[in-house]
């Protein structure tokens, strides 16, 4: 049986994010299935789109890049601009770049500025198409500093990594 | 850095023996063997199964979309036991009000957020099967009890040994809006010319399995674990609107009276076709769609030796057919489907039933019903036998995207691929998912790459199963898991286990090995009720490879493969021959690294004290130690004389020794295959078996002697292993690029339309 003829029963999102020291930034990949991806387009923006046949317009990446902002968002401990103060720092992302495969998946490529050299604690939430496959269970792999992490998400929580003693 | 031997060395392994655990035998974990089923994995001597043969008489009233059922049952009792009642599977009540499947869904305010959840959650559908008699073969009423989705019928005389009993069921129920309700059966309502598609399944009160394994298999159906059933024969009357086609499970047994003089001539033509003859037009279908014929006609259908039946109706179908042979066999394959389905459905869907019901005999057993037939139902994919529904549907300006193309392709591959798995080869699906699903999903791989070249399969390949398999082992059930419990069900039944089979098939049995044992267990199973036990069991058995680790790690257990090389030792022969030694230190001691001081000092001091004083340097001083004296050269000589000519050429031969040392990070074990890329830029390839774990389940070391020095060596040079972590895979360790890196470099190239552009450019000038 496959219920979802294109989910063909994946629910499942990966995404591999690595701290990029040199440029401080986080540089993200996000792959899952695009007809899943599609639905909860529909669902949150009531816009339909067919992204394996047509061309991405402006509105389209726009949706894109809000809705993973929603969905995988990061905290981490930074100085205040304005003190010495550490504060909690959030993540933005910017979509880049994304490709829809002949298998029926995607894959997003994003990044972020990051507002310290040094992190010793880190969480995430990625509850990326939770909202609408009961189902859904992400991964995330962070590698900081050549060491990898992985992070199982199976509902909306934030889960933390210890990055540094 | 090179390290040179003193003769042979031996490798002290700093390892302590642990406790055999990756190893340690199946036993515990099988079912004894039996006289059901051997120790090899066959059916044993006193092998039984159950029959069920119905008759049936159903209608469908297209105004209010019910279907009006009532069958007669005959049941033989073949197993040696006596059986006071009988159960039956009563499937169409998971939709009922009260079903169980609504309440065990777990939920949270975020599911209610919108109006459109609120309305969805709230559906009302009067849905599951309303039963109004179940009688003796004479007339009497029987006793019976529902539980939820099961029905027990309580006999008035036990059913003895090699006895039959026969009893009749009357029932209807209201069809659900699979649009709306969802399911894997049901309708969808064409609004714009107002008709309607019914696929229809699980539609009649079905017996279940009693056997050696389960007694009763009466598990409630609470919507994922699907169904188990004995086989039988049908004969089945379908009434429907007179303009509407139906498509089955078996033969249709009066098209003579159903089907115009033309269509009959088609569907001859089609019978002797290897490619697809339409038999109702395009044209035809449409005529149908506006007339709405209020008449109704019967189409009458026989199986035999199937475990379930399934039909299609409506007067919107296209209908086309061809011919495949398979073994002795003429199989008839069709495909049923809505204008709205094309052009994709006229172009391929046909022709994939052939090549799957083809490709799949090839690898599993011939396929042995005269009929295999693809009909179009939106969304999804579902699995009869001889009938399946498949989605696929292309806009409706008739196009449709490359990802859409490949999913209805993978889906009708899949769906028909479900005869084998688990239609003839019955496995326990309610129990087992990966049975079926994950045996059905490996074939369905092998097959779609014998459907174009480089097909971008999602399942299979080892790699593509390595995201799911990395980090916290708390939402991965293993794949021995019963249906309704598992996380990630589609990542476990299908992917997981079709990957299992491809390493096996392709890394550690070898294509030859496992295809000829998993046909023996195919040809073993067919037309019968196998367990997991009976599949290990006959894979080892075909095969005469110890499995037990491979099903205890991949089938028992959720690590992930990440295997990492530590360290890597050179080492080489001390030949004993002065002469080259000692020109060997020479050239080791020239390669060392120099110390800055030293370097400026040759410039900076003029002389030193003894290169101006002959009188101070003494025998310790003025002494070669890269020259050979002749007493060493009469030592070798001696030692020459001793040696035997094979231990000189061997001394002589320049042997390059590498110690590598592994570690098991991710726990499941494997063979290591190792890519060796040597100084003049030749490779090597090799495969050490993963019994090298056996006694050291966490750390192994093995030496590799070769010619000529290694420059780089790879692990899982070819991905075949479902390694979740490349980058300790190499030495020297190379940076494996993330996915944004690779992404990165590709978009510093210019892209196929930047190209094309300046194509265009060249052009114009």
């Amino acid at each position: 049986m496959l219920p979802q003829l294109f989910a063909h029963n994946f629910y499942f999102a990966f995404a591999e994010v690595e701290y990029n020291e040199l440029n401080q930034r986080l540089e993200v990949s996000l792959s899952g299935t695009a007809h899943d991806f599609e639905a909860a387009i529909l669902k949150e923006y009531g816009y339909t789109c067919k992204w394996g046949k047509a061309t991405l317009t402006s509105k389209d990446t726009n949706i894109i890049e809000n809705y993973i902002n929603k969905h995988l968002s990061f905290h981490y401990d930074c100085m205040s601009a304005t003190s010495n103060a550490v504060e909690t720092c959030s993540t933005i992302f910017h979509l880049e770049g994304i490709q829809f495969n002949k298998d029926g998946s995607f894959m997003c490529f994003l990044s972020t500025p990051i507002q310290t050299n040094s992190m010793k604690n880190m969480s995430a939430q990625f509850d990326f198409l939770m909202e609408l496959f009961p189902e859904q269970q992400n991964k995330l792999t962070f590698i900081y500093r050549d060491k990898s992490h992985t992070l199982s998400f199976i509902k909306p929580q934030s889960l933390s990594i210890k990055l540094e003693e | 850095m090179k390290k040179h031997l003193l003769l042979f060395v031996v490798t002290a392994f700093g390892l302590t023996l642990q406790a055999q655990k990756k190893f340690a035998q199946l036993d515990q974990e099988l079912p004894t063997p039996n006289e059901y089923r051997t120790a090899s994995g066959a059916p044993g001597h006193h092998y039984y199964q159950q029959k069920a043969d119905y008759v049936m008489k159903l209608s469908i009233d297209d105004a209010t979309q019910k279907l009006y059922g009532w069958e007669r049952i005959t049941y033989t009792n073949n197993s040696p036991d006596q059986l006071d009642y009988l159960w039956l599977q009563l499937d169409q009540n998971v939709f009922s009000v009260n079903s169980d499947s609504k309440l065990i869904e777990v939920e949270k305010m975020e599911d209610f957020k919108s109006l459109g959840d609120i309305r969805k959650k709230q559906f009302y559908y009067d849905g599951g099967f309303k039963i109004d008699e179940i009688k003796t073969a004479s007339g009497q009423k029987m006793t019976y009890s529902i539980n939820k989705t099961m029905l027990r019928i309580d006999l008035d005389q036990p059913l003895l040994p090699k006895a039959s009993v026969t009893f009749q069921v009357k029932w209807w129920y209201n069809i659900n809006d699979r649009m709306a309700v969802g399911g894997r059966s049901g309708y969808e309502y064409f609004e714009k010319d107002q008709n309607y598609l019914y696929t229809i399944a699980q539609f009649f009160p079905r017996m279940c399995v009693y056997n050696d394994v389960t007694g009763w298999q009466n598990k409630q159906f609470l919507g994922r674990g699907e169904f188990t059933l004995p086989f039988g024969d049908y004969d089945v009357q379908i009434t429907v609107p007179a303009d509407h086609i139906v498509g089955a499970t078996g033969v249709c047994q009066n098209y003579d009276a159903i089907l115009s003089a033309e269509q009959k001539k088609r569907l001859e033509q089609a019978k002797k076709a290897d490619s697809p003859v339409i038999i109702v037009t395009q044209d035809e279908a449409i005529k149908a769609e506006n007339a709405k014929e209020k008449a109704t006609k019967t189409w009458h259908y026989k199986a035999s030796n199937v475990r379930d039946f399934a039909f299609a109706s409506s007067r919107k179908f296209i209908w086309d057919a061809q011919s495949v042979t398979v073994g002795k066999n003429k199989v008839l394959c069709m495909s049923y489907y809505p204008k709205e389905g094309n052009p994709l459905w006229e172009r391929y869907s046909t022709k994939l039933v052939a090549h799957t019901i083809k490709t799949y005999s090839k690898y599993t057993i011939d396929y042995p019903y005269p009929v295999a037939i693809s009909v179009h139902s939106k969304w999804i994919g579902m699995e009869y036998p001889m009938i399946c529904f498949n989605g696929g549907r292309p806009e409706a300006d008739g196009t449709y995207s490359e990802q859409e193309k490949y999913g209805m392709w993978g889906v009708i591959i899949h769906e028909v691929g479900h005869n084998f798995f688990p239609m003839i080869i019955n496995s326990d699906e309610r129990q087992w998912t990966w049975m079926d699903e994950g045996l059905n999903t490996f074939v369905q791989y092998l097959t779609e790459q014998e459907w174009e070249r480089g097909y971008p399969s999602r399942r299979g390949p080892a790699y593509l199963i390595a995201d799911y398999m990395r980090g916290d082992k708390k939402t991965i059930s293993p794949i021995m898991t019963n249906s309704e419990s598992i996380f990630q069900f589609g990542n476990n039944a299908y992917g997981k286990p079709a990957t299992a089979l491809n390493i096996l098939r392709e890394t550690i049995m070898g294509r030859e090995l496992f295809d000829y044992a998993f046909k023996v267990y195919c040809e073993r199973w067919k037309f019968k009720h196998p367990t997991p036990a009976d599949f290990f069991r006959t894979m080892e058995d075909a095969s005469a490879v110890d499995l037990d680790w491979f099903w205890r790690g991949w089938f028992y257990g959720t690590d992930n493969v990440d295997i990492s090389i530590d360290e890597v030792k050179w080492f080489q022969l001390n030949t004993q021959n002065p002469e080259v030694e000692k020109a060997f230190k020479k050239e080791q001691d020239a390669a060392k690294d120099k110390f800055i001081g030293d370097e400026r000092n040759k410039t900076s001091i003029d002389k030193t004290v003894n290169e101006k004083d002959a009188s101070i340097d003494d025998f310790y001083a003025k002494r070669n130690l890269y020259t050979t004296d002749a007493l060493e050269r009469k030592e070798y000589e001696e030692f020459i004389s001793k040696t035997d000519i094979k231990d000189l050429e061997l001394l002589n031969g320049n042997k390059q020794f590498y110690e590598i040392s592994f570690s098991n990070v991710g726990g499941l074990v494997m063979p290591l295959i190792l890519e060796f890329t040597f100084a003049d830029g030749s490779k090597e390839v090799v495969r050490v078996p993963a019994e090298i774990w056996r006694m050291y389940e966490d750390k192994v070391s093995k030496v590799f002697i070769f010619d000529k020095a290694v420059s780089s060596i790879r692990l899982d040079p070819f991905l075949e292993t479902a390694d979740t972590d490349l980058r300790n895979n190499s030495w020297p360790q190379e940076a494996q690029p993330t996915r944004y890196q690779l992404f990165k470099q590709q978009q510093a190239k210019e892209n196929p339309m930047q190209r094309q552009k300046r194509v265009d450019e060249l052009k114009k000038n």
